[in-house]
Formats: structure tokens, C-alpha cells, sequence
């Protein structure tokens, strides 16, 4: 009996965290804390499978309105846009939706695989962060930029630059003064990565198809509902891998999380794939990259959480609260006190997955027909849907005005063919790699000689070095550069 | 498209400018004079040379003689004009004549300007405010302003 209210909440918590992930301006931390209450009464582990499989499938859903309608409905879904809205434009909606839940499925199963193996010494690498190592993390993920520009180098350059200005805006993170504030207090905590997302894919999109009208874009005529083979996913079964090793390791760093682990896994995927030059105009490499990567960041967040009783991001610090709820304490002793909880959590883990595999191929059609709406009517819809997702994220309609404002720079860009993809990475990135830069410069008093010190440091700067000479060899021998509309996608 | 860019890199060359004129103005912090790693306006203003030297390239670019330069378009201003005015007036309105019919006004203003029948506009943005108020105000209880003109009637 209790293994059946097991199953219903984690087949309701997949649904709810699909739904979650889905829509704008709510995420998977929102989702989450939402349900905490209602857990309470629970069992601990019914509870924990209600909250663990939203969290999960939060994760996936988010991708299902990126490709579908160019709207990231998570933040870790920005990159899968990229290639995953240029797949919709193809007619090929069904290829890309299958692509991404399966994805999604392999990258949570292997990182609750690393997590069950290898979880206690990969709590070791997870400490070894400090701010250096921070830093060149950060470093590492903004040589992206670099294979992001599609020909458009100089152009790339100052958008990213732009990217990483607005992240600075708001209260100092070392000194705690304002910056670029203007006394409007919805802008001390900073701009956020949401609605500045939402303004650059779904409100600049939104622009082009007032100017343009019907034939124009959230279009395509045709929609094939046919979905990939199993035999042509095994196919990418190297990009997997390897992407979900990349958003096990990521989520497992504190602070990292989901969009970092997509970013870097989308970079090594292009960097290493037999057909680059299709990135950012439709590629299922792209999409199997950042979807394998974002939803493996679960189970690498989740490893300082129950081993070290460490929060690595929002939603793991919610389910901290959500276990001390239960009066559970996670930490070492929880392993051997309570290793029916832990074994639980492994075991909700594998059937989210497979819950949420089978729930997202049932949801395809579904989505085929939202992409069918003419686009004269899909366009007010989902302005009002990123709305209401920017007003909900604080309450405040200074991030509504935010998306606007950004929406119609994002337009304007693009006219101009400035690539938009070196902004998102910057806003990612900004933030830590300006705390952990000063941070470090203050450790070492000025010397910048510390990032080279830290082995882990320079093996990430090695790897930058490397992977941007190589992005610069590759984007050298193409001969133009491309098609800036599809690369804006 | 070549002044276009020019314009744009003037714009920015004066946005990283006031960049460098605001960001002169930041607190400290008691402890924290003197050592310029740890000043709040030491990374802008990095960011703000990275994008100064952007800027002027960009504009050194388009001031040379180039071959195909390709002219940007602008379609449907004044349907662009009467959407915009629809986003405006569900942004201005929202707090003060609630989430309902702030939305449904200006999602139907918005459809109507995109050439949607006036019955099939109300009809879609009737939909979609049911949707919003099942799905979000009532399921996942987020707080979304539903008083009508509160700062009048208190």
C-alpha cells in the first residue's frame, strides 16, 4: 500500500513539475516550495517523491516551451532553444519533443547512477570550490561565446559585454552598495535572468511577428508529429554520455546548477561533433546536449545535499528544509541511521525518470497542436503567459517592464544581426564570475597569479585555452558567416 | 544597416561613458577604501572599457567602405504601434485595475490590432484569464493583483 502512494505522488509530482517547468516565470524551486506544505502530513518518503519527482521533470519542462514557442520556461532551458525552436521551424517539433524527453531520461538516470556509486567522494570535489576555482569555472563557460557567434565576432563580443553589465546591477555583492539603481527598488536585487530571458527569445519574437504578420514566425506551416526512432537516439548515445557526465559534475559544484551544466555541455557537443556548422540552426545533437546536461544536474545537486547536508542551489536548499520537516538530517549519519530514506530516494529517482519518459512522449501531440495556433493569436497568448510568469516572480511590475524593454533591444539586435546567444551566457555567468574574481583578487591581495596556483583552477583555464583556440580554428575555416535569424534561435 | 550600426555603437560608446561617470559615485564601504580589487565600480568599469573598444570598432567597421550592405526593413509600424500601446496598457493598468480586466482588455486589444475578429479576441482572452485564474491563482496560489482600482476605493 505504501509503495502504491509512492507511485501516485511521484506520477502527480511529475505532472505538476512538467507543468511548473513548463510555465514561464515558475520553476522548479517555485514548484518545490509550493508542495513543502503539503508533504508535511505525509510520510517522509511519499512526501519526498511528490517533491523529487517535480523537481525532476521541472527540469524537463521547461524545454517543451522552448522548442515548441521559442519560451524558455526555465532558465537551464535558454540553451536548448537554440537549436530546439530552429527544429519547430523545420516541421520537426515531434523530432525535437522526443529528442528532449529521452534525453532528459538518460541524463537522470546516469547522474542517480554517479549518485548511488560515487556520491560520497564526489562530495570531496564538491568542497574543493572556493572562489579561484569558482572563477575559472566561470571563465571556462564564457569561452562558449566564442563557437556562439556564428561569424559575428566583434558583434558577440559587445553583446556579452552588455550581458555582463546588466548582471551588475543591484546591491554589490562584496560591499553592498548600490549599483546602477536608480532608486528604483525593484532593481536592488538585481535584474533578473528571467525576464530578461523572456524578453530576448519570447518578446523579440513576439515584435517580429507584429511586423511581419501571418507567415512570419511561431509558424511553419506543417507540423510532423512523428517522433525519432529508438535506433537514431541510441545514435547520439556519445553526446549523452558525455553531457550528462558534464551536468552530474556541475550540479555536484554548489551554486553551479542546471543552465551552467547546459551552457558547458552545448560547447564540448559542438566542439566535438562531426557536423558543428548545424548548431543554432536546428541540430537534435544541440537538444540532446543541454537536455541530457540540465536534467543530470538533479542528481549531482542532490550529492552535497545528502552527503554533506550542503545545499548546492535553490531547490536543493528547499528540500533541505523539506527533510528537516520530516526531522531528517542529512549528512553522513543519515547513510547509516536512515538508509531506508536514502535507498527510497534512489528508488524515486529511477521511477521519476521513467515516469516522466513516458508522460513526456503521451504529451507530444498535445504540444503539436499549441504550435499549430495561428500565430496572430499564439503571439498575444504568450505575451500574456510571459506576463504573468515575469509579475509572479516577485510580485513587482518592474520585471514585466524589464522584459519589455529588453524584448525590444532583443529586437533591434536582431534586425542588426548581433547574435543574442553571448548575452544569455554572460547573464548565466556574470554573477559568479565577478564575486569570485574580487573575491580571489582579495585572497591573493591583488596577485593574479592564484588562478594559475590551484590545480583545479588551471586545469579549467587549460581546458578554456584549448577549447577556444579550437572554437577559433573551426569558426576560421568557414567561410561566412551565418545566417544571424537562425542563429538568434 | 551601416548607419544603423553606427548609431548603435554611439549609443553605446555614451552608455559606457555614463558607465564610468555613475559607477565613480558608489559607496565603499568604511573598511574597503583604498583597495580598488574590492571597489563595487572596479568590474563595470572593466566591462564598460571592453565595451567602449567593442563600440568603437564597431563604428571604425561601418566607416570604412564595404561592399553589400544590406538594408534593414521595418514593417507595420502602426500595427506595431497599436500592439505596443496594448502592452503598455496592461503594464500601467495591471496593479490598479487588477489581473482580470487589465489582461482581458488588453489581450483582446492586442488580438484586435493583429487583425483578429473582435468576437474571436474576446472569446481567446476570455479563455485565457479562466486559464490563468484556474491555473495559477488557484492551484499554485501565486498572488496576482485582483482588487479593482485600489488606490481610489481603498
Amino acid at each position: 500500500m505504501a509503495q502504491m502512494d509512492v507511485l501516485v505522488a511521484i506520477a502527480a509530482g511529475v505532472l505538476m513539475g512538467i507543468c511548473v517547468g513548463a510555465m514561464p516565470g515558475l520553476n522548479a524551486v517555485t514548484g518545490v516550495a509550493l508542495m513543502v506544505p503539503f508533504t508535511y502530513t505525509l510520510p517522509p518518503i511519499v512526501g519526498l517523491a511528490l517533491l523529487i519527482s517535480l523537481y525532476t521533470a521541472a527540469e524537463y519542462g521547461g524545454s517543451i516551451t522552448a522548442i515548441t514557442i521559442a519560451t524558455p520556461g526555465t532558465p537551464a532551458a535558454a540553451m536548448t532553444t537554440v537549436d530546439g525552436y530552429p527544429l519547430t521551424r523545420k516541421g520537426q517539433t515531434g523530432r525535437a519533443l522526443s529528442a528532449s524527453i529521452t534525453s532528459s531520461t538518460f541524463g537522470g538516470i546516469f547522474s542517480t547512477i554517479i549518485l548511488i556509486l560515487f556520491s560520497i567522494p564526489l562530495a570531496e570535489f564538491a568542497i574543493a570550490f572556493g572562489p579561484v576555482e569558482y572563477f575559472s569555472l566561470g571563465v571556462f563557460g564564457l569561452s562558449v561565446i566564442a563557437s556562439l557567434t556564428g561569424g559575428f565576432w566583434l558583434k558577440g563580443l559587445l553583446v556579452a559585454f552588455i550581458g555582463l553589465l546588466i548582471k551588475t546591477v543591484g546591491t554589490d555583492p562584496l560591499t553592498g552598495s548600490e549599483r546602477f539603481t536608480f532608486d528604483l527598488t525593484f532593481l536592488y536585487d538585481g535584474i533578473g535572468f528571467l525576464p530578461v530571458m523572456l524578453g530576448l527569445f519570447a518578446i523579440s519574437e513576439i515584435f517580429f511577428v507584429i511586423e511581419k504578420g501571418e507567415g512570419s514566425r511561431f509558424t511553419g506551416g506543417s507540423f510532423s508529429s512523428e517522433r525519432m526512432k529508438w535506433k537514431e537516439i541510441v545514435g547520439y548515445w556519445k553526446c549523452m554520455l558525455r553531457s550528462s557526465l558534464i551536468g552530474t559534475l556541475v550540479g555536484i559544484v554548489p551554486g553551479a546548477g542546471a543552465s551552467i551544466g547546459s551552457i558547458i555541455a552545448y560547447n564540448e557537443a559542438k566542439r566535438t561533433s562531426k557536423n558543428p556548422e548545424e548548431y543554432g540552426h536546428g541540430s537534435i545533437e544541440g537538444v540532446v546536449a543541454c537536455e541530457s546536461a540540465n536534467n543530470a544536474t538533479v542528481g549531482g545537486a542532490l550529492v552535497p545535499l545528502l552527503t554533506l547536508g550542503v545545499p548546492g542551489s535553490g531547490t536543493t536548499a528547499v528540500l533541505l528544509g523539506a527533510l528537516m520537516l520530516q526531522n531528517l538530517t542529512p549528512g553522513p549519519f543519515l547513510f547509516t541511521e536512515r538508509p531506508d530514506i536514502i535507498y527510497g530516494i534512489f528508488s524515486v529517482l529511477f521511477v521519476a525518470n521513467i515516469v516522466m519518459l513516458a508522460v513526456g512522449l503521451m504529451g507530444i501531440k498535445f504540444w503539436l497542436r499549441v504550435v499549430q495556433i495561428p500565430p496572430q493569436i499564439l503571439a498575444p497568448l504568450i505575451f500574456g503567459v510571459s506576463f504573468v510568469g515575469a509579475y509572479s516572480i516577485n510580485g513587482s511590475v518592474g520585471d514585466v517592464v524589464v522584459m519589455l524593454i529588453v524584448g525590444f533591444f532583443g529586437y533591434i539586435l536582431r534586425k542588426f544581426k548581433f547574435p543574442l546567444l553571448p548575452m544569455v551566457i554572460a547573464l548565466v555567468l556574470g554573477y559568479m564570475v565577478e564575486t569570485s574574481l574580487r573575491r580571489a583578487l582579495i585572497l591573493s591581495e591583488g596577485s593574479f597569479w592564484i588562478f594559475i596556483e590551484s590545480p583545479l583552477s588551471a586545469a579549467f583555464l587549460l581546458i578554456t585555452f584549448v577549447s577556444l583556440g579550437w572554437a577559433i580554428y573551426r569558426e576560421t575555416q568557414s567561410s561566412k558567416p551565418h545566417n544571424q535569424e537562425n542563429e538568434a534561435n | 544597416m551601416r548607419i544603423g550600426e553606427i548609431l548603435i555603437g554611439v549609443t553605446l560608446l555614451v552608455v559606457c561613458v555614463a558607465v564610468w561617470v555613475i559607477s565613480a559615485n558608489f559607496e565603499m564601504g568604511s573598511t574597503l577604501v583604498g583597495n580598488k580589487t574590492l571597489s563595487p565600480s572596479y568590474y563595470p568599469r572593466l566591462l564598460a572599457v571592453g565595451i567602449g573598444i567593442c563600440a568603437v570598432l564597431l563604428i571604425c567597421r561601418n566607416l570604412s567602405p564595404q561592399k553589400d550592405v544590406e538594408v534593414v526593413t521595418w514593417g507595420r509600424s502602426t500595427t506595431m504601434a497599436l500592439c505596443m500601446g496594448a502592452m503598455a496598457f496592461q503594464v500601467i493598468s495591471f496593479e490598479e485595475l487588477g489581473f482580470f480586466p487589465s489582461i482581458w482588455i488588453g489581450l483582446t486589444a492586442f488580438l484586435v490590432a493583429l487583425r483578429v475578429s473582435l468576437t474571436t479576441g474576446a472569446m481567446v482572452a476570455t479563455g485565457f484569464v479562466i486559464f490563468v485564474y484556474f491555473f495559477f491563482i488557484r492551484l499554485l496560489q501565486l498572488q496576482l493583483p485582483q482588487e479593482f482600482l485600489p488606490s481610489v476605493l481603498g
